[in-house]
């Protein structure tokens, strides 16, 4: 199949619970807005979203860019980015084999809160997607790590939405 | 991508209600389904981001419904799109769109497909490719066309490019 194609649709139910470190938990919290679904992620929090799924057999073995779609809590001004990380499932799953951590586009919030829009970022094939293949399992990362400096944005990003594409 | 793609498929667990009216989660023989009563117009919604197989036409909406007891009698559902690009603290649908009366199967457990064709534009909210959207499934139970007096199930939506 040609590139432009949607790999993967992930969805705020999607989201697989990571369990407290003992002392540290990473929910992301579901929270609803006018009866809508989404993952609450805190600019000063370490929590994640991680969602599985298979890549589907139509990828052709190019780049892909993630569309990560979200609103503010109520601040209607300020710069977003988050941090996303990929791990092809054929390693132990006892433990975490995500890739580094790679920052997303820095991308302007909305004028008003409740209007959705999107951060993107773009992962070559090979090591930044951890070499994964069409048929592959898969885990996708998302967080707002307080590391990253070009997040200006205190409030809350709320998910409601994420697309994996085919470049 | 030709048309007749399947370009989303949802499952009961996939509603997000509404606060008014809303379509009831229920299981039959173990299966999920979602009851939409006899009397009261209820709903049920479902968010996605319209994939990119999508070429521009319109969209088919099917709903695969049975019957809870009834076995004869016509039911009706509409459909409508929120592409959104709106505030999410307030709904924006289009205008929602009718199915013809669709007669329910002679065993009462057995679904047959509703169907409710969108229209490219404005009937589908000008939806694109890639943006995010809501579909809400309302069984018009109000209707006079709407002949089965008591629940019918749900157990699938499936939306097509048309």
């Amino acid at each position: 199949m040609a590139s432009g194609q949607t790999l993967a649709i992930f969805h705020p139910y999607d989201n697989e619970l990571y369990p407290s470190n003992g002392t540290t938990s990473f929910n992301a919290p579901i929270g609803f807005r006018n009866q809508q679904p989404y993952i609450s992620l805190p600019k000063t929090s370490d929590f994640f979203a991680t969602f599985s799924g298979v890549m589907p057999s139509w990828y052709a073995g190019g780049g892909i860019t993630l569309y990560i779609w979200g609103v503010t809590a109520s601040l209607t001004s300020g710069n977003l980015t988050m941090g996303l990380q990929l791990e092809r499932r054929t390693t132990d799953a006892d433990a975490d084999s995500f890739t580094t951590i790679f920052e997303t586009t820095v991308t302007a919030v909305s004028g008003t809160s409740g209007i959705p829009f999107v951060v993107d970022d773009n992962r070559s094939n090979g090591a930044e997607m951890d070499s994964i293949v069409a048929g592959d399992p898969f885990r996708l990362r998302l967080a707002r790590y307080p590391l990253l400096v070009n997040d200006t944005v205190a409030d809350a990003f709320q998910i409601i939405a994420v697309e994996i594409k085919e470049q | 991508m030709a048309s007749g793609t399947t370009l989303h498929i949802f499952k009961p667990k996939n509603n997000e209600p509404p606060t008014s009216n809303p379509a009831t989660f229920d299981q039959r023989n173990a299966q999920d389904v979602l009851d939409f009563d006899g009397t009261t117009n209820e709903a049920a919604r479902f968010s996605s981001i319209l994939n990119r197989a999508y070429s521009g036409g319109g969209l088919t909406v099917i709903c695969h419904v049975a019957a809870t007891s009834a076995t004869s009698g016509d039911v009706i559902f509409t459909a409508a799109i929120e592409r959104r690009t709106t505030d999410m603290d307030s709904d924006s649908f289009a205008s929602a769109q009718t199915s013809a009366a669709t007669t329910v199967s002679g065993t009462s457990g057995i679904t047959v497909p509703v169907t409710i064709t969108l229209s490219s534009g404005a009937n589908m909210d000008s939806l694109a490719a890639g943006e995010p959207f809501r579909v809400e499934i309302i069984r018009n139970a109000a209707s006079g066309s709407d002949t089965v007096a008591s629940d019918v199930e749900v157990t699938a939506v499936e939306i097509r490019e048309t």
